[in-house]
Order: structure tokens, then C-alpha cells, then sequence
């Protein structure tokens, strides 16, 4: 395999684009088969939008792979304090809408501070954890590391809490777990870490079952009524617990093959919600069946082991710890999208990537991709390093 | 190999190890999409695909109403109708507009281009121009306004269409305005439920070629609808009273009543008279049928759920062919006064009669004649009857009378003096003429005032000195007063079967004593002439007072016109109140009553009735403000029954403002006349010719 980067005449992995290109495909058709129930039946305004938004983040990503990623390692601090502040102004001068303050309003462009803060706190936690090295650390020497990295962590998870957004939270707690554990801290932390985190889940299921009070004055009720349609749908059949039962009833449908495009009654009949953005899947899943979902389950596995590979090749430790926390994220939505629409995890906000319409969301991933293509171009390989490209 | 590994520590093991659960997580997936999908996919399928049921309810006929002898006096006449019944969630708006092309070419809306113009309004021209232009309609939406919800959205859109967008089409084409006013019916209707595009004049040719095309017309039906008619024309019709049309449907004011009531908004409901009053028997029980439907709302089949019924049939207590004929005699007579005396009676407008059999209650007939003086026309306005109350005068002595009985002021036999009476800074107050000693027959047969006025003065405790202001009236007085006239129904409820009913006028000065005097000879309260019939009849029925009626019975409607149905309830005389007085002082008074027509003030034109009569006569002073001008009018009044020793009639009439001079008295008089002797007659005639009160029973089936 011949990965000079000087031979390359456009920074990109062909793996990557060819994959994004697919979800490309799949996303415009599955925006375009449902967008005629909203923007007053102009059923080209959402496709046409996400194109855009495409073009968009291809060139983002093309842009962000031909810097140098290492060069980011100086600036990552400066970018966390960046994102805490634009949290803070959430905090204060922030838009609400249904319920949720997340949004800052600068007239021509809504941003949604939470969505960068993530990446910014992992580039710093992977900068952290790259200064560490390759070897195993003694418990005595995490101690203080870990202290770190949940001090940088909790800031901005208070905030988001707060907006509340519970989804990002979650979110957020997953890549920076899934970094520590990848990272050389000592097998002991990791393995207390994980204790802390299963006892806390443990409690909060124990108060859910026998103490709610002192559960729901933790849990904001527009949560609550997300957990209670996931928990019992048929009862709850008003709210989130009906769309729940209509998606997973349209996706049942679909069966083998599908309904067919433009065909799936559930999501063409308004009874699936948001089948543009939160619900994409159960278009795929009604209109192109199992066959569908599972080359898209396919397609988001290739695109995490090509991630994987990446970051196995990668000798900058920096660049492995990017791959990992993108590889974090994805993961989370992934399997947090298709697991609510399928009846495996609570229904929270959170879109699947590259397939929801939806333009920050895009960028954020497309700019993610970005970041793992320059890791995978600045992967020098040796000479005498064949063995290592046979992996 | 192993030593590069250590070399570069367990990134890549434990980078594996997050592929690993990666890849569970995912497997995962693929196995929950396996079981929703494979697994239980047949059973989703089944699910969305399930057939969904769904009511509608189907009108059925109104029950007729008929005369006492069977004659149809509120009639179904077919009327051809177009409606529109959307599928299962509705035709789309491309889809109504094919419809309303091809339908617009079988059918006008209006013949009238003016009218057919004004049904076509500003939306309804915006909406076809969307139709056509949806694109460049929905460009011109903001982003903001594309965020709005479905109707709100829509709404923009009209908002932004202009004049000149929609007028490019030619709002002058008749064939256009055709197909914009249907596709405007057709947007009205509602998921499965028939909506009527037309049903006033469609035209034979018209529903024939809709019934022939249904086919291509999905939705559309040709159909027979149903119009209230009322054969006898206005005899009787405001009593008979309406009902909404379709498009008017239940009234707003009582939706909900009629919505718990399984009402439909496009319902067809009574809003006056019977129609109203007897609204749950007329209007029978609809058809519930169910559709089943798939999802693209095609229907799989219909099943009856409740089988209709047709609105039960009413038998009313009157004859019409009597009806019209008092109907008639009130029109000359107020006709012929009016003509004769124009000046004399020129605040004349009404004429008013209540004939109701004393002993059952039942209405023989209710009639009111209107001259429309702007119009110089005569017109039936039965319904004053009930509404219209008046000064009553004399009439009511018989309740003052039966009163002061009662309450021991006088008894049988008791002599007063007539004499004018004069209280301090009132006008004088005197008997028609001053008759000095008379006892209590006298003072009806004569009727005399002042007797009245000591029973007045006796009930209320007052002491009467000549010129002196009354000493220790008791404004108690009217209480008592009034409590005894409310037996007879005078001031009171008559408990008719119509909606409505006034109960009439109640001063509201207890405090002057003279007023008590004028309560005494009937010129205080008002009452309506209903309830005037209902007192005289109370006399009449050994003072027990029945509440009118007007349905004898409700039948079973059976699908034929010159026949009726068997009976479903057939109903007895109410019975509301015995008064509370002896037999003895009702019988005196009925004698005295009795002797007004053959001694009294009803001498002249009644002492040579064959009918055994016995009347009461009344004059009253009816003063009214004409544009702050004080005019001065009589109202004549006269109750009465037939006959005497057996009443099977009783009635009331009222005049009132007629003029005052001395040839201007005979009108109620004339009427009353009139319609006892074409009552007796007309039932000498049918016992002549063999039919009896039973005939009816013979027309209808055998039931019992």
C-alpha cells in the first residue's frame, strides 16, 4: 500500500470519501421520500438544503486534513476555554427552544455551543492523555491525570446539564470514558472508573424503581416523559411512547425488502415524527427493509473500522487518541439513533450521523473526518515497516 | 512482530479490544433490526396494513305531522340532491378539483351568473390559483413561515398570493366560477360522511346525468333528499313550526346539547314550534354503519350497526278544515272593522282566538290575524296567541269573584252598592253604569266594577272613605290576588307542548291600593290568550285546569302518507291544578256566567245562540305611547264556553286597540259567534254524514 502523502494530489482517504459518498446517496433519498409532508409540500427543500450542507462539509473536510493535526496540540486549551466561554454565554444570553436553551443566536446562523464543546474537550483530554505515553502508568501516577481530565470534563457537563441536553451529556461522557480507558492510565483506575460509573447508573435505576422524588428532581420532566415512553410505549401512547411504537412499527413493515421509496405509510402519514431529522432510520427501515438498514449498519461499521485502522497505523499518539474519541462519538450516536428507533435506548435528540438533514450536525462530522484523514496522511511509514502494513 | 507490539505498549490490544465492542454493539443492532424486522416484521405488516373501522351515520325521514282526522299537515317532499363523501382521510386537493371539472360539467351550481359570482369568495379564488401555481406559492415563503405548522403554513401561503396572481385566470367564465364553486362544496366535506353539494333546484337532466357518470366521479352520489312542506300552507305553521337546512345544521348555541345527543353538525334540527318541542320523537334514529377500510382508505365493506328508524308521526287535537276556517273568520272580521273605521281603528292591528276543549285540554284551534298596515295586508300570526299578552278587562271577574268567595270577603248572596268610588288625588272609578245595590250574581251578569273593587278593598284590609287616601291597605293584596289567579293559570305557565310560551305582564307597583282595584277588574296584569282560554276553561271544567295541548298521539311512522301508523303514546289530559275553591261558588259563577249571554252584558249578541253559552265580556282601557303621544284604544275581550251544561269548548278572544267609539263593539263578539256556530255546525254536519270522532281509528292499521 503506497500512502506517501506526497504522491496524493488531493488530501483525502479514499475510503473515507467513498464511504461519506454513500451516505450521501442514502441520506438524500431518504430526506427527499419523506420532506413532501413538510416545508408546504415542497418535497425538494430539505434534499436540496442537505446537498448543500454536503458540498459544505466535503470541502470543511478536505480543508481541515490538509493541516497538520499535530500542530493542534498547542492550541487545544485555548479552543476548550473558546467553548466554555460560548457555554457560558448560553448560559446567559442563549435562545430557548421547546424547553432547551442550547442555541446562540448570531442573526444569520444559529450555533449550538455544545456541538463544538465536545470536540475541543477531546482534542484537550486526547492532548492529556498523549503526554502520557505508551506505557502503562502506576495507579499512584493516574490518580492525578484522572483528577484532571474529570475537572476538564465536569465544567462543561454542568453547563450542558443545565441547558439541559441530555443527549450531548451522555455523549460526552462516553468518548471521554472510552478515551480513558484506551489511554495508559492504570488497569486499577480504569477498573474503579468503571466501578463508579455502573454504581452510579445502579443508583440512579434503584431511586427510578423505588425513591422517584428524589430521582425526578435530577431528571428534567421532558426527560422523564422520554424514559417513560422507552420504558412502557403502549401506555404512554400519547407523547413519545406513540412515536416510538409508530417508528418501530414502520421499520417492522419494512420487513425483508421494504415498502419501497416514497411507499412507507408510517412515515409518509405524519405517524413517525421528525422522519427527516431524529427518525431518519425508520424511512430506511420501511421503505428499504432490512436489506436497507443493515448495508447502512454496514456502511457505519466499515466507516469505524477504517477509523480503527487509522488510528493502528498512526505513530503520533495524539492522532490515535483523535481516531479513538471520533470513533467515541460516532459509535454513541450511532447506536443511540438506530438503538431509540428500534426500541433498544431512550429516545433523546440525537440525529444519526450523515443520514439526519440537519447542517451543524454535517459539519461536526465531516470536520471530525477531516481531522482522522490528516491523522491518516501524517502516518509516516518506515522502510522497515512493512510487517506493519500487513496488520 | 511480538516485539514491535511491546515496543509501541498495548495501544493496538486495547485498540482492538474497542473494535471488539464496536463491533458487539453494532452486532447487536443488526440482531434487534433481525428480530423487528424478520422476526416480528409478518406481524408489523399485518398491523399498519389492519383494516380500520370506522362509523357514519345516515339521515333518516322526519316524522310527518297530522290533523286529527288524518290529514297531512306537515308533508316530505323528495328533493334531488348531489352530495360528496370524502374517502378515509380525504381526497387531496388535485383530486378534488378533477372531481369538481368533471363534475361541473354535468351540473351548474347556479343557473344565476350574479349569484353563482357571489359564491365564489377571495380564498376560494387564491386557493384554485395555488393549485396550479404551488411551487411559486411555496417559494415565496420565509424561512421562517416554512417552520410553521401544516395550517398556519397554508395560511401564509394564501396570505401571499395578490390580486393579480388569481386574476389571471377569468373570473367572468361561467364554466370557471362553476368549478370553483363545486371543488368549494367539496372542501367542506368531512372523512366519510356525505356532504350535500347541491340539493335546491337540481334540475332532472342534471341528476340524471350525475347518476349516470357516478362511476367516474368517485365520492359523489346522486340522491334523493327530503324538504319540509306544509300542504295547508301558513294555517297553523308557526305552531307546526321549522326546522335548520343542512347547511345551517344544529344551532351554534346548543351544539354541545346536540352533539352528546349523537347529533352530526349538518343535522337538520326543529328550531320552532312542534319541530322543536317534539324534536326527539320527529327526529328518529339514524343508520350507524361501519366501514372498513384499509389504509389507503378504500372500502373493504360496510356492516350496519344500528338500524335506522324513521322520526315517529304526530296527531295533532286540531282540525285543520276548522283551523282554517277560524283562521278565515278572524281575518274578515278584523278585516271589516279595519276597512269600515279606518280612523276609528287605526291602532287596530290584531286579531287573536284560543279554543281549547276544557276537559282534555286538547287545541281546537289557535288564530291570530296581522293587518300589515305599511303593506295594507292581512297576515297570519297565530303564534300572539302564545307570545302577545294584553289587558284583559272584564273577562277575568269570574277569578275576582271566585277570590273573594275564598278568601270570605263575600259569599253567595252578598249585597253591596254600586257606586262610584273616589279616592283622594285619583280618578274617579265607577261601573260602566252605577247600579246601586246588587248582589254577587248581578255584579257578573253586569258586570260590575265597584263590586270587584270591595272585594279588592276587602282581601288588602283597606278602609274606603269618599275622597280620603285609603286607610290600611295591606300591599299583601296582590300576593293574595295574584296566588289565587295563577289556579286558573292567569299569570302562569299553561304548560302548552311548544318551546315557548309568555306568561304575561306583572305590575310591579304594590304599593298603591288603586292599582289592587284595577288588578280586581282586569286592567293591571297582562295575560296572553292562551291563557285567558285556559282560565275560562278551568271555570268551565269545575276548576280543573289542564294544561293545553296540541299532539294527541305519536305514531309509528309506516312508509305511507294516507295512512297512519300504529300508536306509540297516546296522550291523556294533564291535569295541572284543581283551584281551590267550593263547587258551589264555581257553580254560582258558572250560572252567572251562563247569564251574562242570556240577561247580561252579553245580551245582545249572544241571547239568541243555540249553542247554550255561557261568556264573559271585556272592555278594557288600553292606553299606549305612540312617539310620546298618548293614544287612547280599547281592548275588546271575550271568554267563554259551550255548552253550558256539558262544555266541550271553551274559548278566548282578544281585539286589541280598537277604537273607541260605540259602533266599534261588536268585533269579538262577531268572532266569538262565529266560531262556536261553525264549530257546533261542522259537528252536525259530520254526525250527518256518519263520521264520528273515532273515524280516524278506522284509517289507521290494525295495530292494537
Amino acid at each position: 500500500m503506497q500512502s506517501n502523502p506526497q504522491s496524493r494530489k488531493i488530501p483525502l482517504d479514499y475510503t473515507i470519501v467513498f464511504l461519506v459518498i454513500c451516505f450521501a446517496i442514502i441520506s438524500l433519498i431518504a430526506i427527499y421520500s419523506v420532506s413532501g409532508q413538510y416545508a408546504g409540500g415542497d418535497s425538494l427543500y430539505y434534499p436540496k438544503r442537505q446537498l448543500i450542507f454536503y458540498f459544505v462539509g466535503f470541502i470543511a473536510m478536505a480543508v481541515i486534513a490538509s493541516l497538520d493535526f499535530e500542530l493542534l496540540e498547542k492550541w487545544t486549551l485555548a479552543f476548550y476555554i473558546f467553548g466554555m466561554i460560548l457555554l457560558i454565554a448560553v448560559e446567559f444570553i442563549g435562545t430557548s427552544n421547546m424547553g432547551a436553551k442550547r442555541w446562540l443566536d448570531f442573526k444569520v446562523i444559529e450555533v449550538q455551543p455544545s456541538e463544538f464543546m465536545k470536540f475541543f474537550l477531546i482534542l484537550h483530554i486526547s492532548v492529556l492523555l498523549a503526554r502520557l505515553g505508551k506505557q502503562r502508568l502506576r495507579f499512584r501516577e493516574s490518580i492525578v491525570v484522572t483528577l484532571k481530565i474529570l475537572f476538564y470534563t465536569a465544567l462543561p457537563l454542568l453547563l450542558i446539564y443545565r441547558q439541559p441536553d441530555l443527549g450531548t451529556l451522555l455523549m460526552i461522557v462516553f468518548a471521554v470514558g472510552t478515551l480513558i480507558l484506551v489511554s495508559s492510565i492504570s488497569l486499577k483506575m480504569s477498573a474503579l472508573l468503571i466501578t463508579i460509573g455502573v454504581t452510579a447508573l445502579g443508583t440512579l435505576v434503584y431511586l427510578y424503581f423505588n425513591h422517584f422524588e428524589l430521582f425526578s428532581e435530577y431528571i428534567h420532566s421532558h426527560q422523564l416523559s422520554r424514559i417513560y415512553g422507552w420504558l412502557n410505549p403502549a401506555e404512554h401512547s400519547q407523547g413519545f411512547g406513540y412515536q416510538l411504537q409508530q417508528a418501530l412499527l414502520g421499520i417492522g413493515s419494512g420487513q425483508l425488502t421494504g415498502s419501497g421509496f416514497g411507499q412507507g405509510y408510517q412515515v409518509q402519514s405524519g405517524r413517525v415524527p421528525e422522519a427527516h431529522t431524529d427518525f431518519i432510520f425508520a424511512v430506511v427501515g420501511e421503505e428499504f427493509g432490512f436489506i436497507g438498514t443493515s448495508i447502512l449498519v454496514i456502511l457505519f461499521f466499515l466507516l469505524i473500522y477504517r477509523i480503527i485502522t487509522i488510528a493502528l497505523n498512526a505513530n503520533s499518539l495524539f492522532g490515535v487518541y483523535i481516531c479513538v474519541g471520533v470513533i467515541a462519538l460516532f459509535t454513541f450516536q450511532i447506536f443511540q439513533n438506530i438503538g431509540m428507533t428500534v426500541g433498544l435506548m431512550p429516545i433523546t435528540g440525537i440525529a444519526l450521523p450523515f443520514i439526519s438533514y440537519g447542517g451543524s450536525a454535517l459539519l461536526t462530522n465531516m470536520m471530525a473526518l477531516g481531522l482522522v484523514t490528516s491523522v491518516h496522511l501524517r502516518t509516516k511509514t518506515y522502510m522497515f515497516g512493512e510487517d506493519e502494513s500487513m496488520e | 512482530m511480538t516485539h514491535k507490539k511491546k515496543k509501541r505498549g498495548q495501544i493496538p490490544l486495547r485498540l482492538n479490544v474497542l473494535f471488539l465492542f464496536v463491533f458487539i454493539l453494532f452486532s447487536f443492532l443488526i440482531l434487534q433490526l433481525g428480530v423487528v424486522q424478520i422476526l416480528n416484521g409478518e406481524e408489523a405488516r399485518r398491523r399498519v396494513n389492519e383494516t380500520e373501522n370506522t362509523t357514519a351515520s345516515i339521515a333518516v325521514p322526519r316524522g310527518l305531522i297530522y290533523d286529527q282526522f288524518g290529514k297531512l299537515l306537515l308533508d316530505n317532499e323528495p328533493e334531488r340532491s348531489i352530495t360528496y363523501t370524502p374517502p378515509k382521510n380525504g381526497d387531496s386537493a388535485e383530486k378534488r378539483l378533477e372531481i369538481a371539472e368533471k363534475l361541473a360539467k354535468l351540473m351548474m351550481m347556479d343557473e344565476d351568473f350574479e349569484s353563482l359570482k357571489a359564491m365564489v369568495r377571495e380564498r376560494d379564488k387564491k386557493e384554485y390559483w395555488y393549485l396550479f401555481n404551488v411551487k411559486e406559492a411555496n417559494d415565496r415563503l420565509t424561512d421562517e413561515e416554512k417552520e410553521l405548522t401544516t395550517s398556519e403554513q397554508y395560511q401564509a401561503i394564501l396570505n401571499h398570493i395578490k390580486p393579480e396572481d388569481y386574476n389571471e385566470f377569468d373570473w367572468n367564465d361561467r364554466d370557471l366560477l362553476n368549478v370553483v364553486a363545486i371543488k368549494k362544496e367539496l372542501d367542506q366535506g368531512f372523512e366519510l360522511s356525505p356532504h350535500t353539494i347541491k340539493n335546491e333546484n337540481v334540475t332532472e337532466e342534471e341528476y340524471a346525468l350525475v347518476s349516470e357518470n357516478l362511476n367516474q366521479l368517485p365520492g359523489i352520489d346522486a340522491k334523493i333528499d327530503w324538504n319540509r312542506v306544509k300542504p295547508y300552507d301558513q294555517t297553523f305553521s308557526s305552531f307546526i313550526g321549522n326546522i335548520t337546512t343542512s347547511n345551517e345544521g344544529i344551532p351554534r348555541e346548543n351544539q354541545d346539547y346536540y352533539l352528546t345527543m349523537g347529533y352530526s353538525r349538518n343535522d337538520r334540527v326543529g328550531t320552532s314550534g312542534l319541530e322543536q318541542y317534539y324534536e326527539s320523537v320527529l327526529s328518529g334514529q339514524k343508520e350507524i354503519i361501519q366501514y372498513t377500510t384499509d389504509n389507503n382508505g378504500n372500502i373493504l365493506g360496510t356492516e350496519t350497526v344500528k338500524q335506522g328508524k324513521s322520526g315517529n308521526d304526530l296527531v295533532l287535537t286540531i282540525d285543520i278544515e276548522f283551523q282554517k276556517e277560524v283562521d278565515q273568520i278572524v281575518r274578515e272580521e278584523l278585516e271589516q272593522y279595519i276597512k269600515s273605521s279606518p280612523y276609528e281603528n287605526r291602532y287596530m292591528t290584531d286579531a287573536l282566538v284560543a279554543m281549547l276543549d276544557p276537559q282534555t285540554g286538547d287545541v281546537i284551534a289557535l288564530s291570530g290575524a296581522h293587518y300589515d298596515r305599511e303593506n295594507d295586508q292581512f297576515v297570519d300570526q297565530a303564534y300572539r296567541v302564545i307570545y302577545d299578552s294584553h289587558v284583559p278587562g272584564s273577562v277575568v271577574k269570574g277569578a275576582t269573584m271566585l277570590t273573594g268567595y275564598e278568601t270570605g270577603v263575600v259569599s253567595p248572596g252578598t249585597f253591596l252598592v254600586d257606586r262610584p268610588i273616589k279616592i283622594a288625588a285619583t280618578p274617579r272609578k265607577q261601573s260602566w253604569r252605577t247600579m246601586g245595590r246588587i248582589n254577587d250574581k248581578t255584579a257578573i251578569i253586569q258586570s260590575s266594577n265597584v263590586y270587584m273593587f270591595e272585594i279588592a278593598l276587602g282581601i288588602s284590609g283597606a278602609q274606603y272613605r269618599e275622597n280620603e287616601p285609603l286607610r290600611g291597605f295591606n300591599s299583601e293584596g296582590f300576593q293574595i290576588m295574584r296566588n289565587y289567579f295563577h289556579q286558573f293559570g292567569l299569570g302562569s305557565r299553561t304548560g302548552i307542548d311548544l318551546p315557548y310560551e309568555a306568561t304575561g305582564f306583572v305590575g310591579s307597583n304594590i304599593q298603591d291600593g288603586g292599582l289592587l282595584l284595577d288588578f280586581a277588574i282586569g286592567q293591571y296584569d297582562n295575560y296572553t290568550t292562551l291563557q285567558l282560554a285556559q282560565y275560562i276553561s278551568t271555570i268551565a271544567n269545575d276548576g280543573y285546569r289542564v294544561s293545553p295541548r296540541i299532539v294527541k298521539e305519536i305514531r309509528q311512522a309506516n312508509g305511507n302518507k294516507d295512512t297512519l301508523g300504529p300508536v306509540i303514546e297516546r296522550f291523556s289530559p294533564n291535569m295541572l291544578n284543581r283551584i281551590s275553591m267550593d263547587d258551589q261558588y264555581i257553580d254560582r259563577v258558572q250560572d252567572s256566567l251562563r247569564r251574562v249571554a242570556t240577561e247580561g252584558t252579553g245580551r245582545g249578541h249572544w241571547a239568541n245562540n243555540r249553542y247554550n253559552v255561557a261568556v264573559k265580556t271585556g272592555t278594557a282601557q288600553n292606553v299606549f305611547f305612540e312617539n310620546g303621544i298618548k293614544r287612547e284604544t280599547h281592548n275588546l275581550t271575550l271568554v267563554g264556553y259551550a255548552p253550558y251544561e256539558e262544555p266541550e269548548m271553551a274559548f278566548a278572544i282578544v281585539v286589541p286597540r280598537t277604537g273607541r267609539g260605540t259602533n266599534q263593539t261588536g268585533i269579538h263578539h262577531n268572532i266569538g259567534n262565529r266560531i262556536v256556530n261553525r264549530y257546533f255546525e261542522r259537528k252536525e254536519e259530520r254526525e250527518e254524514a256518519g263520521i264520528d270522532e273515532t273515524a280516524i281509528e278506522e284509517m289507521s292499521e290494525a295495530d292494537e
